[in-house]
């Protein structure tokens, strides 16, 4: 479970107020399930990202997973971010370790480990390439897999498929489903595409631009396996879309000045 | 195979004919023994083979130079990679010694020359801590814009893995600022050589090739003067076909294929 309390989020510093992306924000993301976070760029939706990761911290409010508050990016919060952002310098294999060795484990459990998550996403056969050598979507299946071997009880998505090719993507999406109903993590998604997000999510949560963020919270109460493309699944997509239509623009010059 | 031989060898045979129309010239204009490469080369034969220059073997003069140099040199990668893990670490640090480095970098090596002695007097320590200072700043500098070059992310990926201290500066930055600091090595290890040579000429050591090149002077030996600088040449191709071009093969062309590929 995860909670946010009128979280504030401003850009600046030593004393500067910068513009606002975030106000008054309060959440909660019950365990195991699948939120997807929708809304135009610009509108705080990876800021909100990063503040659950921890690599930010709030202008003000709190933020509780299970009850500890966040102080910074911890393994319980596994973070896929939209490049794959591998360790060029290290195989596919020592990438998926590095998170293993952290927790001083063994070498040998780690590789065991590490081969056993690169299996779940189909990658084992590459485990000694080096990441520069994989496709996008390969990448990101390792990014994946590096993530799932710190059993993270949350996992947080920033727009992770949306660089690659469609087909790509939605094989990825499949996967992932399938990786979440094995594990039951809670997912926070972050993306820009209403099919997905009526695809994927139990719950679509759509931001505007701050001081008011969060504008909609929809549960999405299709039956799973779903399909992509059926008559109450384009319904979904069409009230999403209508949700989102009344949001203006994000980017714009007077965000600075909102404050 | 023969054609890329000679393609390898083309430039090398331009220098010779260039030095060879050079020495023939000067030698019918001025009069005075500019040595031919094939008087070179039968010298050098005869200095590799044992012949004394300056009281001691060449592979003696070489062997003191090389001692030298590896040692400043090495003064200056640690503390060098050291200093720019650090301030690339810390932005306070940062902020206030980066602006000492870029005057440090503007100081000519030779220019050293009377803070070395007054510090350590005339001898091995003096010329080392010139190598040394030197060759520090591009080492430094190079290692510390590797680090703030690095994708943010890797580090937000890092920690997210529940990397820590230690290990964020050594199994994150340094390896992600490597090919940074292959490049400020390299141009470390030309600055040492070059203030080492001319260290020599002026610091009497008594041994080395610039000191070798500086003695020859005075007994018109040019043609043994020449030699040492073929072999400081000779040092400084090896050390980049021998060191660096298979570091980076190890490293920069494994992990990225090419460098826009990053």
């Amino acid at each position: 479970m995860i909670s946010l309390y009128e979280l504030e989020k401003s850009y600046g510093n030593n004393g500067t107020t910068g513009p606002q992306i975030l106000q008054n924000v309060s959440l909660s993301l019950p365990r195991g399930e699948f939120t997807c976070v929708l809304g135009p760029s610009g509108c705080g939706k990876t800021t909100l990202l990063n503040l659950i990761a921890g690599f930010t911290r709030p202008t003000s409010g709190n933020l509780h997973v299970d009850g500890c508050e966040i102080t910074g990016p911890g393994p319980d919060r596994g973070v896929v971010f939209q490049e794959a952002t591998l360790f060029p310098w290290l195989t596919v294999l020592k990438n998926v370790e590095f998170g293993l060795r952290q927790q001083g484990k063994t070498k040998g459990t780690c590789t065991e480990e590490a081969m056993h998550c690169l299996g779940l996403v189909g990658m084992a056969d590459q485990a000694n390439a080096y990441p520069h050598t994989l496709s996008g979507g390969m990448k990101q299946r390792v990014a994946i897999a590096r993530v799932l071997a710190l059993k993270p009880d949350v996992l947080l998505m920033d727009e992770p498929f949306s660089a690659l090719d469609a087909n790509t993507r939605e094989r990825l999406q499949d996967e992932l489903l399938r990786l979440w109903e094995m594990f039951g993590q809670t997912v926070f998604y972050v993306t820009h595409s209403v099919e997905e997000a009526a695809f994927l999510a139990d719950r679509v949560i759509i931001m505007g631009p701050s001081p008011h963020n969060i504008r909609a919270d929809i549960q999405i109460d299709l039956p799973r396996p779903r399909m992509r493309y059926s008559q109450e699944m384009e319904a979904v997509v069409h009230n999403l879309r209508h949700e989102l239509n009344t949001l203006p623009c994000c980017i714009g010059p007077s965000k600075g000045k909102i404050t | 195979m023969a054609k890329t031989i000679l393609r390898k060898m083309l430039p090398f045979l331009i220098f010779l004919i260039f030095w060879e129309g050079l020495a023939v010239m000067i030698q019918l204009r001025r009069h005075v023994a500019f040595p031919t490469p094939w008087e070179v080369a039968q010298t050098l034969a005869a200095l590799l083979a044992g012949a004394p220059l300056s009281e001691a073997s060449l592979i003696r003069h070489i062997g003191d130079s090389l001692l030298r140099w590896v040692t400043g040199f090495s003064i200056a990668a640690v503390t060098g990679i050291g200093y720019g893990l650090l301030s690339g670490w810390s932005k306070a640090f940062r902020d206030a010694t980066l602006p000492i480095l870029h005057v440090l970098q503007l100081i000519p090596g030779l220019a050293w020359i009377p803070v070395a002695i007054l510090c350590f007097g005339i001898g091995e320590t003096a010329t080392i801590s010139m190598i040394a200072v030197t060759a520090f700043p591009p080492i430094a500098l190079n290692v510390l814009s590797g680090v703030q070059q690095l994708d943010e992310t890797l580090l937000r990926a890092a920690r997210m893995m529940g990397a820590k201290g230690q290990t964020l500066l050594f199994r994150v930055l340094l390896p992600g600022a490597l090919p940074a600091t292959i490049s400020g090595l390299r141009i470390g290890l030309g600055n040492g050589w070059r203030v080492l040579v001319a260290a020599e000429m002026v610091v009497g050591t008594g041994t080395g090739l610039g000191y070798a090149i500086i003695e020859a002077r005075w007994t018109l030996d040019y043609a043994s003067a020449f030699s040492c600088i073929g072999i400081i040449c000779l040092i400084g191709l090896l050390v980049e076909n021998l060191l660096f071009k298979p570091l980076e093969k190890r490293t920069i062309t494994r992990w990225y294929l090419t460098r826009d590929g990053a």
